[in-house]
């Protein structure tokens, strides 16, 4: 049948098998970056639309120690949100990959998904400002009250409970794959209990480790809308300076130049983590 | 005899959850014997390796291994090592990370460590293949590196779970010669757990038969197969021909009537005969005048190459029997052909009696 077909045929079928999600890459990904991409490159108009001359300035103006410093605040809130939702997550999916009801602490993790996000967000806030919750239950012991919020803490804390999730689903994933008798055979041959896991377990989990990390750090570090509700004002993101330019400020211009700045950075360190893990660390994350 | 003993398992029992896997098992294996744990899937052969590993621990009972009690002694501070049925090679290392896994866990200077995975490695025939990963050899490879891994590590004993079971069979029956080979140069104590009756035959110093976590028969090999204790044995060793039988003047009253046997019956029991013992001969032409002989007629013949199987019907009652091809050279012996008539001559010598 693959022999007779001719060419018509064969373009019709590529077009038929890859044309969908082909096409569906071309609108709603290549394109929109492009656009980006191309507005990064423009100037803001007196009205605040996008106008001539081309050049590199907004680059220039993200270099400026204001952009810099939100970008470093960001990087630290990525990190630490992943490093948390690492020593949290971990621990937690293998609780649940072990429990015997495990379907039902799935959904349980799943339900907070089930609220809008905003809702959650602003419960964070009732909990932790001055006259909340939390300060009402220190209270009780003759502690307090914290100003938990608005603080750098709230809005890491709320960051973490966000993602979370996404740490926890591929590290579960991994762990139910896993080969249990490989951690026998590290006993077997003399290891004690904390090296048979580091070297028989956790090796095991770097796929889910790594698919975790990247699910988190990439929207932590793009968060804005967490920064302004938990941070008001005093936490100041790459993802609030960005909203800012499309926003009030009206300089779309700049903000896709933040924008890309930022999406380079995402690949360039995807592209160093592919490169010394070999290919096979890029199959893994996909 | 007694220093020798190297393993002793005494009153040893285990169930999980309700399901009794070892059921009082007493068990010693002696100082560099080549020791098989034979049974059926279920058995609790492989339990009893678990426990001897470490992996488990017995419900009750007393497990020693060169005169230590294991009781409370995690695997890695036990003087075994374990040759999984899947290898359980780590997947992220090499061959040579492997094989040295366990020496660098005992914290042996590097020098040593090289020296000693060089050892193991020539040992198994696998120098070249050190900076390969498991998903890059072959299944009889990745065998010897598990082997390898667990020996370089001298163990007091080596315990292999169904070592043989993942390959085909060719590889499987060179690899059965190479493992007796190496446990005689090294002069090792292998526990051997499988379920294949060949394996266990062709390998082992001594056998133990489990059945229902019970060990069944404990011997040589040729005692085991030529003197089955009781009908579960001599069913799961081989094939064999099964006569109920009553005590009788001349031996035993059986539904092939009275056959002699070298003592006569003292009450009702089974008599055992394996195929390749019952000897055919033609109707009429050369047959020994003597007793034990029955008259049946050829139903079935299954020519396998080295043997013809004969399937025999001798009124109600079904026997197999086994002719070399060999003694078709040597003078009297014959071929048979479909619903021909033979004469069956069963030797008293080779009547087992069997009580159950």
């Amino acid at each position: 049948m693959n022999e007779a077909a001719t060419p018509f045929q064969r373009f019709f079928r590529v077009l038929v098998t890859v044309g969908p999600g082909g096409l569906w890459l071309l609108l709603f990904v290549l394109l929109p970056t492009l656009l980006v991409l191309v507005a990064s490159f423009l100037t803001r108009g007196p009205y605040g639309e996008l106008s001539g001359p081309l050049g590199l300035h907004n680059y220039a103006r993200v270099l400026e120690p204001l952009y810099l410093e939100a970008f470093a605040q960001s990087l630290l809130v990525g990190a630490l949100s992943t490093l948390l939702s690492a020593l949290l997550g971990y621990p937690l999916a293998f609780y649940i990959a072990r429990h015997p009801k495990r379907d039902l602490l799935l959904f349980l993790l799943l339900l907070p998904f089930l609220t809008n996000f905003l809702i959650r967000v602003y419960a964070w806030l009732v909990l932790l400002q001055r006259e909340g919750l939390l300060n009402a239950f220190l209270g009780a012991f003759g502690l307090g009250p914290y100003a938990f919020y608005p603080s750098f803490f709230a809005v890491l804390l709320t960051t973490v409970y966000t993602f979370l999730p996404f740490f926890v689903f591929p590290v579960y994933a991994s762990v139910e794959r896993l080969d249990w008798q490989l951690l026998e055979a590290a006993y077997d041959l003399g290891a004690r209990p904390v090296r048979a896991f580091l070297h028989a377990v956790l090796p095991q989990t770097y796929p889910g480790l790594f698919a975790g990390s990247v699910l988190v750090f990439i929207p932590a570090m793009g968060t804005f809308v967490v920064a302004d509700l938990l941070g008001a004002g005093r936490v100041v993101l790459i993802g609030n300076l960005i909203q800012q330019q499309f926003g009030v400020t009206r300089d779309w211009a700049f903000g896709a130049a933040l924008g890309v700045f930022l999406m380079g950075f995402v690949l360039l360190s995807l592209y160093l983590y592919a490169r010394i893990q070999g290919e096979r660390g890029l199959e893994e994350l996909v | 005899m007694a220093a020798d003993v190297l393993v002793r398992l005494s009153g040893v029992r285990k169930s999980f959850g309700g399901v009794v896997a070892l059921d009082g098992v007493d068990l010693e294996v002696r100082r560099g014997e080549f020791f098989s744990l034979l049974g059926p899937s279920g058995c609790g052969k492989t339990t009893l390796l678990r426990l001897l590993a470490g992996f488990d621990t017995p419900d009750a009972g007393r497990i020693e291994i060169a005169g230590k009690d294991m009781a409370g002694v995690p695997p890695y501070d036990r003087p075994v090592n374990t040759v999984f049925q899947n290898y359980a090679l780590f997947p992220h290392m090499t061959v040579e990370a492997n094989v040295a896994f366990g020496l660098r866990m005992k914290g042996l200077p590097q020098a040593e460590v090289q020296r000693k995975v060089a050892w193991a490695l020539e040992l198994v025939d696998l120098l070249g293949l050190e900076r390969r990963y498991p998903r890059e050899l072959s299944g009889g490879q990745r065998q010897r590196v598990a082997l390898a891994r667990a020996l370089v590590l001298e163990p007091e004993v080596l315990l292999l779970d169904e070592p043989l079971s993942a390959l085909d069979l060719k590889l499987r029956q060179e690899l059965r010669v190479e493992l007796m080979q190496l446990q005689r140069r090294l002069g090792k104590t292998f526990i051997f757990v499988t379920h294949d009756q060949e394996e266990a035959l062709v390998m082992s110093d001594r056998i133990a038969v489990m059945r229902a976590g019970r060990i069944e028969q404990l011997g040589l090999p040729d005692e085991v197969y030529e003197r089955p204790k009781n009908r579960f044995v001599a069913d799961f060793l081989g094939r064999s021909n099964l006569l109920p039988a009553r005590p009788h003047p001349q031996g035993a009253e059986t539904p092939l009537g009275p056959l002699r046997l070298r003592e006569p019956l003292s009450r009702e029991a089974l008599l055992v005969i394996r195929p390749e013992k019952i000897r055919l001969y033609p109707l009429g032409n050369g047959v020994p005048a003597r007793e034990n002989l029955v008259r049946a007629r050829v139903e079935e013949i299954v020519y396998t190459g080295a043997e013809n199987q004969y399937y025999l019907r001798a009124g109600e009652v079904r026997l197999l029997a086994y002719t070399l091809n060999q003694d078709l050279q040597e003078p009297g012996a014959e071929e048979f052909a479909y619903g021909e008539e033979v004469l069956c001559y069963l030797p008293p010598e080779n009547l087992v009696v069997v009580h159950e």
